[in-house]
């Protein structure tokens, strides 16, 4: 079951008039049944593996209290044994699934193991440091690990801040439906409008030059933020319909004005979390070693975020741009700061500056994101520049049927994606409709029914019957 | 009062809000199916006159029907003078839907007779009484009831072997619902008991209908909302499908498969019931036409394996069928006709030569399966152009027209 399917549409409603009606202690328990339920679409075996960890998982957390309240040493490597185990667990299927002539046959990735490998992670972790109490109520913790919304590709929330939010209280409907309408809009009228020219581009690189370079060059990244934005908007509006808010992974990435401050912006649930249980760890281990161990930390922690998405050479590079852009952002910082108080007439100028530059460094690395290749990387940004005569006459012939009506259609549709974001209508809106005469409130609300209507019509037409996959589903 | 006044502006605003919505669609070019159909009782269903809306299934063509219920331009009833009428009957590779009126076969076929018989001071006229999803007992009433008032001098049943299942109801009842079938009844052709006891329509109701439909073409909003009602009418079907075990759904894929055999087989038992009233029909339609003083001819449309440029597709899916041969049912087609006295011409021997010199598939249209699906612009082209020639070198009246025999008649 798809995001994007009425299917889920369903199953959610579903779930959540049945999570209303429960008690409330009961619901803890309906959103364990419900979160199996929707994962067994998938695979039964999956859910048997996840089943299977969870119990281990939630058995390590007592233990590691127990020997922390008993300040028993002996058994206090447990905790820190689990994490290892956990993430070799994730390590496993990712080599698994890159060699799969020696993998095992039939061996598919369990849906979103990375995201619940990191918060069976987290929980154990967390524990360990002290950071919470190790959850006593296995329901919970099986629910939080399982939690249908996020299991498909995050947010990864923190097990503290799940279980503050059990028994859950939901409360309106109309924000958690707005955010989830918001997503499918981003899905289906941007990214997936974006999708066709990306891949056709992506699929023949190597054979192209100039201006289908450019286009794929500048067109991938906004595909990737509307699919994956949108993705998380499904997920965190699906879950506060079920009473558990989820936490935010995105805050307008593009307009960054630094690296640093694109990826306190960019998948922020993920870089976070490394950021705590990477970073900081290896930071601390480092300290002596100054800037030389500030830049290893760096380092380390940006080629766990490439190598997260998969065990490829891209995606290694993707780590490695990223942690050279930023040891250089922070190894600078200082500089930087100082020269624009000394010359604040400058400080505009460098303010524009530095968007355009983040953006454009931001692109280079998710070239090498998309590409299957190394060289197919390479190969698109070594020829941009190329053969850039006759080129759009190429790009048109890549673009069959209605593949340019949908390119013009996405790239309006974020154009009024970045507007919306940045200026936020909803909120003026909302402004308006409190002190509103009646005829105004009245007309707010058979609008919204209309648009739901035709909303939902082009959601059945365009989904009913096919799977508009994610892009950050496979991870 | 104020109440009213307050439920009206509402009514108002979500007026605008459908009329932006409706201009975000047509601004969008993003538009559904049209509908172009309209129930009837002699034939079950036919497009309906006048009708106009969106082809969406294969490609993105705006189709519209004429006064008489053709996918055609407007035609005069009476023939002109000194004009080859040529009339062609069939199902969906017919209509051509997927390609615009100009691209149909049967107007690159009226341009290249035209060209022909230029020189003797006749045009020729090719008209399209195709109609998708027509079996071969709707395509003889077609012939029998609205095809003779245009004085066709060749009349062409372009044939397909996919609607032979269709001439009995066992293959696909639920699609023959409402349709007429013939049965054989001591050697003759008569309505089966379904159709003889199918009750006549509601006329007000389907004059409702037809104008919902027209109005329902206009809006792109409500060809939407259809589109959606479509879906959801799938929808349960479809769930219930995928519930069920994989063994359970076994035979849906199973009866693909077979009917797909059952197409590229003529001499499978199963379907010899079939194939026996279907070559009954085309008998019906030979004497029919002879009646009128009409040539008949039967095209056989190719089957898109047959002409794929990829011959190691096409030698997998004979290997995968356990098919004899591709052409068999060229040459089973070719055998009836060459004994009935009727001219038969089999397109896929000119298609697949033409496909493979210029390595270009000829059935595929943007929205369909990759290269699969009805003949798309280069395939209707090529159909036009072939069956152009063949009528030039084999009909009698085309040669007796264009050696001048025929030139000072205006039969």
């Amino acid at each position: 079951m798809s995001f994007t399917e009425p299917l889920f549409l369903l199953y959610l409603a579903i779930c959540v008039v049945v999570n209303r009606l429960c008690p409330k202690g009961l619901r803890p328990a309906f959103l364990l049944v419900a979160s199996y339920v929707f994962y067994c679409t998938w695979s039964p075996a999956a859910a048997g593996l996840l089943a299977v960890l969870t119990l281990l998982t939630f058995g390590a957390g007592l233990v590691a209290e127990h020997a922390r309240v008993q300040e028993n040493t002996s058994i206090a490597w447990l905790a820190p044994a689990a994490a290892i185990l956990l993430t070799g667990y994730l390590m496993a299927f990712k080599v698994a699934l890159l060699t799969p002539s020696h993998g095992i046959a039939g061996l598919v990735m369990p849906l979103g193991i990375s995201y619940y490998s990191f918060k069976l992670i987290s929980y154990v972790l967390d524990v360990h440091w002290v950071k919470m109490p190790a959850e006593k109520g296995l329901v919970n913790f099986a629910a939080y690990v399982a939690f249908f919304p996020q299991i498909v590709a995050g947010p990864i929330q923190r097990p503290a801040n799940f279980f503050e939010q059990l028994p859950p209280q939901p409360e309106s409907v109309v924000n958690p439906l707005l955010r989830i309408a918001w997503g499918f809009v981003k899905k289906l009228l941007i990214a997936d409008n974006l999708a066709p020219a990306v891949n056709a581009i992506y699929g023949h690189v190597t054979s192209l030059h100039g201006a289908p370079l450019w286009a794929g060059f500048y067109l991938f990244p906004l595909q990737l933020y509307a699919d994956f934005s949108g993705l998380t908007d499904i997920a965190i509006g699906s879950g506060q319909l079920l009473g558990i808010t989820g936490p935010e992974n995105f805050n307008r990435p593009f307009t960054a004005s630094s690296i640093s401050d694109f990826w306190r912006r960019w998948h922020m649930s993920l870089t976070t979390w490394l950021g705590d249980y990477v970073f900081v760890p290896m930071r601390m281990a480092s300290r002596r070693a100054g800037q030389w161990g500030l830049s290893f930390s760096i380092a380390v922690n940006m080629i766990a975020i490439g190598l997260w998405h998969g065990l490829t050479g891209s995606y290694l590079f993707f780590g490695l741009i990223n942690a050279g852009y930023l040891i250089v952002d922070t190894l600078t910082n200082k500089r930087r700061t100082t020269f624009f108080r000394k010359n604040p007439q400058w400080d505009k100028a460098g303010s524009w500056f530095g968007w355009l530059l983040t953006f454009h460094l931001i692109l280079i690395a998710e070239v090498f994101f998309r590409s299957q290749h190394v060289s197919d990387a390479v190969w698109l940004l070594g020829h941009l520049w190329s053969g850039l005569s006759g080129s759009l006459a190429v790009l048109q012939s890549l673009l069959v049927g209605n593949e340019m009506r949908s390119l013009v259609i996405g790239l309006v549709g974020y154009l009024m994606l970045e507007l919306g974001e940045r200026y936020r209508p909803d909120q003026w809106l909302r402004r308006i409709y409190a002190v509103a005469p009646r005829w105004v409130r009245w007309s707010y609300y058979s609008a919204g029914v209309t648009f739901g209507i035709f909303g939902l019509a082009l959601l059945f037409v365009h989904t009913a019957g096919k799977r508009a996959a994610f892009l950050y589903e496979i991870f | 009062m104020r109440f009213f006044r307050d439920l009206l502006l509402a009514a108002l605003a979500t007026g605008a809000v459908l009329g932006m919505l409706e201009g975000f669609l047509r601004l969008a070019h993003v538009h559904y199916q049209g509908s172009l159909y309209a129930n009837e009782n002699e034939r079950g269903f036919g497009l309906r006159p006048n009708a106009a809306g969106w082809e969406t299934d294969e490609a993105d063509v705006y189709v519209q029907i004429n006064s008489d219920g053709m996918r055609d331009r407007e035609r005069p009833i009476s023939r002109p003078a000194h004009t080859l009428r040529v009339a062609v009957i069939g199902s969906s590779e017919t209509n051509a839907r997927e390609v615009t009126l100009d691209e149909t076969f049967e107007a690159v076929m009226s341009r290249d007779l035209s060209r022909d018989l230029e020189a003797r001071g006749w045009s020729a006229d090719v008209l399209n009484f195709g109609v998708p999803g027509y079996t071969y007992s709707q395509e003889y009433l077609t012939l029998q009831n609205h095809v003779w008032k245009y004085q066709p001098q060749i009349v062409i049943l372009l044939f397909s072997s996919f609607p032979v299942l269709k001439t009995v109801r066992n293959f696909y009842p639920a699609e023959l619902k409402g349709a007429p079938v013939y049965v054989l009844q001591d050697g003759k052709l008569v309505p089966d008991a379904i159709t003889r006891s199918t009750p006549p329509l509601d006329a007000h109701r389907q004059i409702f209908k037809n104008r919902s439909s027209d109005w329902m073409n206009k809006s792109y909003l409500a060809t939407l909302l259809n589109a959606a009602r479509v879906k959801v009418k799938e929808f349960v079907p479809a769930l219930k499908a995928r519930w069920q075990k994989p063994s359970a759904t076994a035979p849906s894929s199973t009866a693909t498969s077979s009917a797909e055999r059952l197409s590229y087989n003529p001499d499978l038992p199963e379907a010899q019931e079939a194939w026996s009233i279907a070559e009954a029909i085309f008998k019906a339609m030979k004497e029919d036409c002879y009646r009128h003083g009409a040539e008949f001819w039967i095209v056989m449309a190719d089957q898109e394996k047959q002409v794929t440029p990829d011959l190691a597709a096409r030698e997998a899916f004979q290997k995968s069928m356990n098919l004899p041969s591709l052409d068999a049912v060229d040459q089973h087609m070719e055998r009836f006709g060459a004994a009935q006295g009727i001219p038969v011409f089999a397109l896929a021997k000119p298609l697949s030569d033409y496909a493979l010199s210029h390595k270009t598939y000829l059935h595929g249209a943007p929205n369909s399966a990759e290269h699969s699906g009805h003949w798309n612009a280069v395939g209707n082209a090529q159909v036009g152009h072939a069956i152009a020639k063949e009528l030039e070198a084999r009909s009698t009246f085309v040669r007796e027209l264009s050696s001048g025999q025929l030139a000072a008649q205006s039969r």
